[in-house]
C-alpha cells in the first residue's frame, strides 16, 4: 500500500492537513470539532494535562498556561513558559504538528511519517529551520518544505491544468503576508517572484484593535485599573470584533468586570463601526499594498497583465482587504479556491506528485523559486578602496534547481590559503557579508604553492542548489588542482544534536501528559474499517466515474463515515454508514 | 549549443514562441525529474525571455570577436588620451552591441576627456536611466559636470551650478553605496574647488568613516584631508592626519611607506614652489621620516628649514631702519632670486652692488648689522658682504655667475621614475590610479597663496640623483 500523499499547513493561527486521494484533496476534519481547522493553540492544564487545539482555547490565554502564535517565533531564540518549564517554540510547534498528524492517522487509519510541510514564501532560513526541527521531533519525515502560496495556486493549478494565465496569490494569513506571481501555461506552474512581509497579519489587526479598545476604555474610565489578565481577554474579543465586522457594518459587545475604578468593578461595553475599524487597520493595509507593488516591481509585472488574483488566508475575508486589492489591481478578486483550505490541498497535491500519485506527463508541474539568496564574500575595489564584499552566487527568488560557475583569482600570487564563506541574503539588497547572514559555513584551501608566472592563481567556484533547499559550493584552484567543498542544507543550521535530544526527551514527557481516550482503541478502529470496507470501495468507484455534483454529495457522505471510523462512538459510524449508502443509492437509481 | 537550440526555437522566433517552447520543455523535463535538463532550460529561458539581456546575447553571438578586438584598439587610444579615436570606436561598439554597458560608460568618459560636455552628459544619462542602481555610473555622470565646472569662469554662475549638479549625482552614488567612500570624497573635491574648506573637511571625513573603518586603504582621503587643512592653515591639524597615516602604514611594506614618503615630499616641493617654506617644512618631515634611505628628503628638509629661516631674517630686515635702503633693496631682489631659485642671484650683486658701496661709511655699519643680527642671510654670501665692508666708497667689482641650463632632462627623469617605480607593485599600480586623480587638486591647491612664486627647477635637480639610481634599480629586476 503506498503511503498517503498529505499537506500539512502549520498556521499562526489556525493549521489545516490535508490528503490526496481518489484524485483529489480532501481535508481531514479535526474530531473534537467536526471542522478541518484546528487553532494553533497549545496549552497546559491546572493539572498539568497537555491540550492541544480547539481544547486548548479555553486555557490559551492563562499566562505560563499556554501559547498562541508560536509560528511567529520559529527561528527566534525565544522561548516560551508551559505549566513552569520553558520550552522552545519549536517544540511547541512540534505539539500542533504531532495533533495534525494524530488527526491524519485517525482519519487515515493508518501511519503517517511523511509529509509536505508548508512555510510563508518569505519565511527566513532560520524559521525554516526551527520548522523542521519541530517536525523531526515529531517523527515526521518532511518530504518537501513549500512556500504557501506556491501550494494555494497549486490548489487552483491541479483543476485548470488546460489555463493559460498569470496568476497572483495574495496569502493574508494570521501572521505573515505573502505576494507571489506565477504564470501558468500548458499544466506547468513558473513561479515568477515571490516577496512578503513575515510579520504582518490577521494577528496585527487584532492587536490595532485591541489597543483601540483599551484607548476607549481608559478615555471612558480615566481612573480605572486594567490588569495583565483583563488586557489578555481583549485579545479573543478583539478577534471577534474582527470577525463581527468581516460580515456587519458594527460590532458591539461587553466584557464585564474589565477593569477596577474606585475600588469597583467595571465593565467595557465596546462598539465599533467597519469605518473605523477601516480607519483602524488603514496603515496595516498601507504595509500591505507596499508588499504587493514590491511584487509587481520585482519583474515588471503590471496591473492589466495579471489575469486573475486568488486570495489565500484568513484576513483575506475581510472587506477592505479585498478593497484594497481591487482598487490596486483594478481586479475583482477571486475565491476559486477556499482562502482557509488552499494551501493544505496544495501540499498534499505536491505530496502526491513527489511519491508519483500524479503522474507527471499530464498533471502539474511546478517550478518554484529559492526563498532567499547564497553568496560568498570576496575583495572588490569599491569606488577606489578593495574592499570585502558579498558577491550574490544566487539571488533571492531565483528558479531551483539552480547551478552557477564563476571564476575569480586570488590576491596575490604567494597567496598560501583561501577562505571561502557562505552567507544567506534574505533582501536581495546584500552587498557586504554585515548586510548577509553567515551561515557559519566555510571552506579552506591551504599549503597553496606559489604562483609562478606572476599572476596570482585563479579560484574557481561552481554552486548548486537542489529542489530540497541544499546548497553545494565547491571552490578550486585549477592551477594546483586543489579544491574544498561546502555543503549547505537547510538543517544545517539547526539545533545541535544534544539540543535536540533534550527537546525530545521533553517533547516525550509533555506529550505524555495528554489525556488517553481509549486504550484499545486502534484495534476497535482496524475493526469498524474493515467491516465497511466494502461499501468504502465502492464509494471510492463511484466517485472516480461520477460528475459533479453526485461525486461531490458522495465525497462528502464518505468523508463522513471516514471521520467517524476514527472516533469510537459506534452509533456515528453506523449513522453516517447508513448515510452513505443512501447516497450511493440515490444515485445508482438516478441513473 | 546556442539558447536558441537549448528551447528548440528559430534566433527569430518571437516572444511568444519562446515561452511556449519553454513550458512545453517544463513539462516534458520538469525540476523534479530531470534538474539538469531543467537548469539548461531555465538558463536559455532567463536570457531569451528578456529582451534587453536577449539583445545583449545576440549580438555577442553575432559580434563578439569584433567588439573584443574594437575595445582593445580602445584602449590603446585612451591610453595615449586620443579620445576622439576612442570616441569612434565606441560608437561603433554600441551600433553592434547596443546594451553594452562598459561601452557607453566608456563613451561618456572619453567624450568629458574630449571636452564635448553636453555629449558626455547625454550618455550618462541614457546610461543612469537604464541602470539606476549602478554607483559607478553616477559617479561619472558627476565628475563631467565636475569637469565642465573646471572650464566655467572661477565664481560664475554657471560654475556654481556645475559643482551643484555633480554634487547632486555623487550623492546618488553614495546613496546606492554608503561604504563607497569614493562619491564622498568627488563632492569633497568640489567643495574644495570651490574654496569651502569646512564643507569639503565635513565631506572627506565622512569618506573616511564610509565603510566602518578607517584604514590605510583610506590613506588618499586622509591624504586630501591634510591638504584641505593646510588651506585651512592649520599646521597642526595637517601634522595629526600626517601622524594618523603613519599609524595606519601597512607593517613590511616599504613600497609602500616609501610611496608615502614620495607622496609627502611631492607636497612638500609645491609648497616650496609657492614660497610657503614653512609648511613645506612640515611635509619634508614627514617624508625624512618615512622613509630615511632616501637622502634627497634630508637635503630638501634642511634646504627648506634654511630658506624659512631666511624669510624670517628678511621680515625684520625690512622693517630695520638700521639697515640703508640701498642695501636693503639689494637684499630684496638678491633673496627673491634664491626663493624663486633662478640661478643667477650673482648678477643683482652685480647690478645693485654699486649703489650700496656708494654709502661708504653708512653701507660698512648696515654690512656689520648684517652680521650681528642676521647671521643666515649673511651666511649666503660672506664673501661679498667682506668685500662691501672692505671696499665701500672704493672702485666697483664684478661677480661672475656660472649656473647651468634649466634641467629639462631632469624633469623627464622625474617622470620616469613615477611611471615605472609605481607601476611595478600592485599597490603601486592601485595608487598610480589614485594619484592620477588627485594630482589635479594639487597642482589647483597651490593657486590661491598670494606669495607664490617658482623654486620648482631647483627641487628637481636635487630629486635627480636620487631618481636616477631608483629607475636603475628598477631595471636590473
Amino acid at each position: 500500500m503506498t503511503k498517503p500523499a498529505v499537506g500539512i499547513d502549520f498556521g499562526t493561527s489556525t493549521s489545516e492537513a490535508a490528503v490526496y486521494r481518489r484524485g483529489q484533496p480532501s481535508m481531514v476534519p479535526d474530531p473534537a470539532t467536526k471542522v478541518p481547522i484546528v487553532p494553533s493553540l497549545v496549552a497546559v492544564d491546572a493539572q498539568g494535562n497537555l491540550l492541544v487545539g480547539e481544547e486548548a482555547a479555553s486555557w490559551v490565554d492563562k499566562p505560563g498556561h499556554g501559547v498562541r502564535e508560536v509560528k511567529r517565533m520559529l527561528g527566534t531564540s525565544k522561548t516560551v513558559k508551559l505549566g513552569g518549564k520553558d520550552y522552545r517554540p519549536e517544540e511547541i510547534a512540534a505539539q500542533v504538528l504531532n495533533k495534525m498528524r494524530r488527526n491524519l492517522e485517525e482519519a487515515l487509519a493508518t501511519t503517517v511519517d511523511e509529509i509536505v510541510l508548508t512555510v510563508p514564501a518569505n519565511f527566513p532560513d532560520a524559521a525554516r529551520n526551527a520548522t523542521l526541527t519541530a517536525a523531526e521531533l515529531t517523527g515526521l519525515k518532511v518530504l518537501r518544505l513549500i512556500n504557501e502560496p506556491t501550494a494555494a495556486a497549486m490548489a487552483y493549478g491541479i483543476r485548470n491544468l488546460d489555463k493559460e494565465e498569470q496568476l497572483l496569490v495574495f496569502d493574508f494569513g494570521g501572521g505573515t503576508l505573502d505576494v507571489t506571481i506565477l504564470e501558468m501555461v500548458e499544466g506547468v506552474m513558473d513561479v515568477i517572484a515571490s516577496f512578503g512581509d513575515p510579520q504582518l497579519g490577521g494577528k496585527d489587526i487584532d492587536q490595532a484593535i485591541q489597543n483601540r479598545f483599551l484607548k476607549q476604555f481608559k478615555a471612558k474610565h480615566p481612573g480605572a485599573e486594567v490588569s495583565n489578565h483583563a488586557v489578555m481577554s481583549l485579545k479573543a474579543f478583539a478577534e471577534q470584533a474582527k470577525k463581527t465586522l468581516t460580515h456587519q457594518a458594527s460590532f458591539s459587545g461587553v466584557l464585564s468586570n474589565f477593569g477596577v475604578e474606585h475600588g469597583k468593578p467595571v465593565d467595557f461595553e465596546a462598539v465599533l463601526t467597519r469605518e473605523e475599524f477601516e480607519a483602524v487597520i488603514d496603515p496595516i493595509l498601507k504595509r500591505a499594498g507596499k508588499v504587493l507593488h514590491k511584487a509587481m516591481k520585482a519583474k515588471n509585472v503590471r496591473p492589466s497583465a495579471i489575469d486573475k488574483v486568488l486570495l489565500v488566508g484568513g484576513t483575506t475575508y475581510i472587506p477592505a482587504v479585498r478593497n484594497m486589492i481591487r482598487q490596486d489591481l483594478g481586479k475583482e478578486p477571486v475565491t476559486d479556491v477556499e482562502p482557509d483550505l488552499a494551501v493544505s490541498q496544495g501540499a498534499c497535491i505536491q505530496a502526491a506528485l513527489i511519491t508519483d500519485q500524479i503522474s507527471m506527463e499530464d498533471g502539474l508541474i511546478l517550478t518554484d523559486v529559492s526563498p532567499f539568496g547564497l553568496g560568498i564574500d570576496v575583495v572588490s575595489p569599491v569606488g577606489q578602496q578593495l574592499m570585502l564584499v558579498y558577491e550574490a552566487l544566487m539571488p533571492p527568488n531565483t528558479k531551483i534547481p539552480y547551478s552557477v560557475k564563476r571564476s575569480y583569482s586570488l590576491l596575490h600570487t604567494d597567496q598560501k590559503e583561501v577562505v571561502v564563506h557562505l552567507y544567506q541574503d534574505h533582501t536581495g539588497k546584500a552587498q557586504l557579508p554585515a548586510q548577509a547572514i553567515d551561515t557559519g559555513l566555510n571552506g579552506k584551501i591551504t599549503d597553496i604553492p606559489p604562483a609562478l608566472l606572476g599572476t596570482p592563481h585563479a579560484i574557481e567556484i561552481d554552486f548548486t542548489y537542489d529542489l530540497n533547499g541544499c546548497a553545494v559550493v565547491t571552490a578550486t584552484v585549477p592551477g594546483v588542482g586543489k579544491s574544498v567543498r561546502i555543503e549547505y542544507a537547510p538543517a544545517s543550521n539547526r539545533m545541535s544534536d544534544e539540543e535536540k535530544a533534550e527537546a525530545a526527551e521533553r517533547f516525550k514527557a509533555l506529550s505524555k501528559n495528554e489525556p488517553v481516550r481509549k486504550v484499545s482503541f486502534a484495534a476497535h478502529k482496524q475493526n469498524n474499517f474493515k467491516r465497511y470496507q466494502p461499501i468504502i470501495k465502492k464509494a471510492e468507484g463511484l466517485i472516480a466515474d461520477a460528475e459533479g455534483g453526485a461525486a461531490y454529495s458522495v465525497q462528502a457522505a464518505l468523508d463522513e463515515l471516514l471521520t467517524t471510523l476514527n472516533g469510537e462512538d459506534d452509533a456515528r459510524i453506523q449513522q453516517a454508514a447508513d448515510k452513505l449508502v443512501d447516497t450511493m443509492f440515490d444515485l445508482e437509481n438516478e441513473f | 549549443m546556442t539558447y536558441y537550440e537549448d528551447l528548440g526555437v528559430t534566433p527569430e522566433a518571437d516572444e511568444r514562441e519562446i515561452k511556449k517552447a519553454y513550458f512545453r520543455l517544463v513539462r516534458k523535463h520538469p525540476p523534479e525529474k530531470d534538474p539538469e535538463k531543467f537548469k539548461l532550460i531555465r538558463e536559455a529561458y532567463e536570457t531569451l525571455s528578456d529582451p534587453q539581456a536577449r539583445s545583449r546575447y545576440d549580438s555577442l553571438n553575432a559580434h563578439g570577436d569584433e567588439i573584443r578586438q574594437l575595445m582593445e584598439q580602445c584602449d590603446q587610444h585612451a591610453e595615449r588620451e586620443e579620445w576622439d579615436k576612442a570616441i569612434r570606436i565606441l560608437k561603433e561598439v554600441l551600433v553592434l552591441a547596443p546594451e553594452e554597458e562598459f561601452a557607453r560608460n566608456a563613451l561618456g568618459i572619453s567624450y568629458s576627456r574630449w571636452g564635448q560636455f553636453d555629449e558626455a552628459l547625454k550618455v550618462f544619462e541614457t546610461l543612469t536611466a537604464k541602470s539606476a542602481d549602478i554607483p559607478l555610473y553616477w559617479v561619472n555622470y558627476g565628475s563631467v559636470w565636475h569637469d565642465k565646472a573646471a572650464v566655467e569662469l572661477d565664481g560664475s554662475a554657471e560654475q556654481r551650478q556645475c559643482y551643484e549638479n555633480a554634487r547632486k549625482l555623487y550623492q546618488k552614488a553614495h546613496e546606492l553605496e554608503k561604504f563607497n567612500a569614493e562619491p564622498l570624497v568627488a563632492i569633497a573635491r568640489t567643495w574644495f574647488d570651490q574654496g569651502e574648506f569646512d564643507k569639503a573637511l565635513d565631506f572627506v571625513k565622512r569618506a573616511i568613516r564610509a565603510d566602518g573603518e578607517v584604514d590605510f586603504q583610506d590613506f588618499e582621503a586622509l591624504f586630501f584631508m591634510a591638504i584641505i587643512q593646510l588651506h585651512r592653515q592649520r599646521l597642526d591639524l595637517v601634522e595629526k592626519v600626517g601622524r594618523k597615516i603613519e599609524q595606519l602604514l601597512p607593517p613590511d611594506a616599504p613600497d609602500v611607506q616609501q610611496y608615502v614618503a614620495f607622496r609627502f615630499a611631492e607636497v612638500g616641493v609645491s609648497l616650496r614652489e609657492v614660497g610657503a617654506f614653512g609648511p613645506s617644512r612640515k611635509f619634508f618631515e614627514f617624508a625624512v621620516r618615512l622613509d630615511r634611505q632616501e637622502p634627497a628628503y634630508q637635503e630638501l628638509l634642511n634646504s627648506s628649514t634654511a630658506l624659512d629661516e631666511l624669510l624670517a631674517e628678511w621680515d625684520k630686515i625690512e622693517r630695520d631702519p638700521g639697515i640703508i635702503p640701498e642695501l636693503r633693496n639689494l637684499l630684496g631682489a638678491y633673496l627673491a632670486e634664491i626663493f624663486e631659485d633662478r640661478k643667477t642671484p650673482d648678477r643683482i650683486l652685480n647690478q645693485m652692488g654699486g649703489t650700496v658701496l656708494n654709502r661708504g661709511k653708512a653701507a660698512k655699519e648696515s654690512v656689520a648689522r648684517l652680521a650681528q643680527f642676521y647671521p643666515k642671510v649673511y651666511s649666503i654670501n660672506p664673501e661679498f658682504f667682506r668685500e662691501v665692508r672692505d671696499r665701500a666708497g672704493k672702485a666697483c667689482f664684478v661677480v661672475t655667475a656660472a649656473y647651468g641650463t634649466p634641467d629639462e632632462p631632469v624633469i623627464d627623469l622625474y617622470r620616469d621614475f613615477r611611471e615605472s617605480f609605481l607601476r611595478a607593485s600592485p599597490t603601486g599600480r592601485w595608487l598610480i590610479r589614485v594619484y592620477e586623480r588627485v594630482g589635479p587638486i594639487l597642482a589647483r591647491a597651490i593657486d590661491p597663496h598670494p606669495r607664490l612664486r617658482r623654486v620648482l627647477a631647483k627641487l628637481f635637480g636635487l630629486l635627480a640623483p636620487w631618481v636616477v639610481n631608483r629607475t636603475k634599480a628598477l631595471g636590473r629586476r
